[in-house]
């Protein structure tokens, strides 16, 4: 047997059986030749020695990200189709990117969001009307002259410039940053934009000022598929503004700060979705109940039954380097 | 379909019911594995603990795309190698170069050494040409069989033999112990 036939033989061997026969020649033939044989007392060792083993910190984290994510999927109504995708195709969508709640909860927002819109238009009520007293924490009374010709106003839409002037005004301590509502989550400007509109989502149109003063506007908006939690706004001269959702991570997960109200101008606090009834004690209830601790050990609070995967409410109080330092209401944070 | 694929599946199966045992075991089962490769990718314990996470996130994500055709360890090998190249094309992690001419062969007491012995062989794994590394990785890290590494990496099994066997060859080669050495 040649010296390379030998070699790979045993090689082979490490991994698969190889017949009887030709392993006694490949051992046949390195017991009488020097190069093979050292090469199989090396190859013997390097298989002999131990692979790379994962820390038991890391380990420990991977365990509690599957225990997320089985509690993610508990919480999923019966009726998705694991089964299916298990039998048929290798299915495209994960599980966990399309769960059940989140289509009518996005037309649901969608809807509120164009009644809204639509009444404010018909009417020429302003916001102030419809907002808590909490909300407009810079109430001037330019904030209720709100446009009321959504396409004049489109027509009128600020500028970069202005928003950054807009920006400077508004503090961290009384007063909310700047926000804007896209589909019912809260999102902070980053400034002008380049967008490959290729990537672009249309969103619900949003209605801001994007100052704290001056009037609202209609604003055509988009969230950048490829990028999570990114969103953009058409200004009125065709450039774009981008918006990064405003987020906090629980289990190393992140969630985003979710809004009940339209927020019109820079300034105003997001307060609780409409379909929690805001709790009347410090410790959430009769709302929520405590659960624990976000990754930044910020309190978090889930719904009756509910699991923080799902979402979690914040109280207010919150410290300073908090995403939600500063606001005089509950939050709700959902997953991004 | 064998045994252990029908097992695999049913362990899928769990975990996409909300089982978090299932997922424990999913976890304990390949964490080495995962984080094996990638921490011969990256070379840097840090980044590949961080690439190691990645890929379980996307796995958890994606089970359901997991339909128990092919064994759970090359589905995940793929996922691993995926995310791993990804992450390097991303820019988010950089692979730490290594060249084999830093290599100097082990001394006879080193080469008794384990945990010596370890360091400088997976040193020298990372020094090997990628697609033997990934070759002998899918082999020897995933225990996969000659068979499904040729179907992963879409190449005909004696291919995958090949790269095994140079992998291994190079390697014993490098680490043979130095005549003399103390």
């Amino acid at each position: 047997m040649e010296c390379l036939r030998a070699q790979q033989l045993l090689s082979e061997a490490i991994d698969v059986a190889i017949s009887d026969d030709e392993l006694a020649q490949a051992r046949a033939h390195c017991a009488g030749c020097d190069e093979c044989a050292r090469f199989v007392h090396s190859l013997e060792r390097i298989a002999s020695l131990p692979a790379p083993t994962a820390s038991t910190d890391l380990v420990t984290r991977l365990v509690a990200l599957g225990t997320e994510e089985a509690a993610v999927l508990r919480a999923i109504p019966a009726e998705s189709p694991v089964d299916d995708a298990l039998v048929g195709e290798h299915t495209a969508a994960p599980v966990r990117f399309l769960p059940s709640w989140w289509a009518p909860r996005l037309s649901a927002y969608a809807a509120v969001a164009a009644v809204l819109l639509v009444a404010l238009v018909a009417t020429g009520i302003g916001l102030g009307g419809v907002l808590s007293p909490k909300e407009a924490t810079v109430g001037t009374a330019e904030d209720t002259r709100l446009q009321t010709d959504g396409g004049a106003a489109l027509s009128a839409a600020p500028t970069p410039d202005s928003t950054q002037e807009a920006t400077k005004d508004v503090g961290y301590g009384t007063v909310a940053p700047p926000y804007v509502v896209i589909d019912g989550l809260v999102y902070t400007p980053t400034g002008p934009q380049a967008v490959d509109e290729a990537t672009l989502v249309t969103a619900t149109p949003v209605l801001t000022s994007l100052g704290a003063t001056s009037e609202p506007v209609l604003l055509p908006a988009y969230r950048v598929t490829t990028a999570n939690g990114v969103a953009v706004l058409r200004l009125g001269d065709g450039t774009y503004l981008g918006f990064s959702a405003v987020t906090r991570t629980f289990g190393g997960r992140t969630f985003v700060l979710a809004s009940g109200s339209l927020l019109t101008a820079y300034g105003q606090w997001p307060i609780l979705p409409a379909r929690f009834q805001p709790p009347t004690a410090s410790d959430g209830s009769p709302t929520f109940s405590f659960f624990g601790k976000d990754d930044i050990g910020t309190l978090m609070y889930v719904p009756a039954g509910g699991r923080p995967t799902d979402g979690f409410a914040i109280a207010p109080g919150t410290g300073p380097e908090d995403p939600a330092a500063g606001n005089p209401n509950w939050t709700w944070w959902q997953p991004l | 379909m064998s045994a252990n694929a029908l097992s695999e599946l049913e362990l899928v199966r769990a975990a996409l019911s909300g089982d978090e045992r299932a997922f424990e075991t999913l976890v304990r089962t390949h964490a080495d594995a995962v984080y094996g490769h990638a921490l011969r990718f990256f070379g840097d314990q840090a980044t590949a603990e961080d690439a190691t996470q990645e890929v379980f996130i996307k796995v958890f994500r994606s089970l359901a795309s997991f339909d128990g055709r092919s064994a759970f360890s090359t589905w995940l090998f793929r996922v691993t190698r995926n995310v791993c190249l990804d992450l390097a094309r991303a820019g988010k992690h950089r692979p730490v170069p290594t060249d084999l001419m830093e290599l100097e062969p082990p001394t006879v007491r080193d080469f008794a050494d384990d945990v010596v012995m370890s360091r400088v062989v997976e040193t020298a794994i990372r020094a090997l040409p990628p697609e033997e590394r990934d070759a002998l990785g899918a082999v020897t890290l995933f225990g996969m069989s000659y068979e499904q590494a040729a179907e992963s990496f879409d190449v005909p099994v004696g291919t995958v033999k090949s790269r095994v066997f140079r992998a291994r060859r190079t390697l014993a080669r490098l680490l043979e112990p130095a005549e003399g050495g103390a």
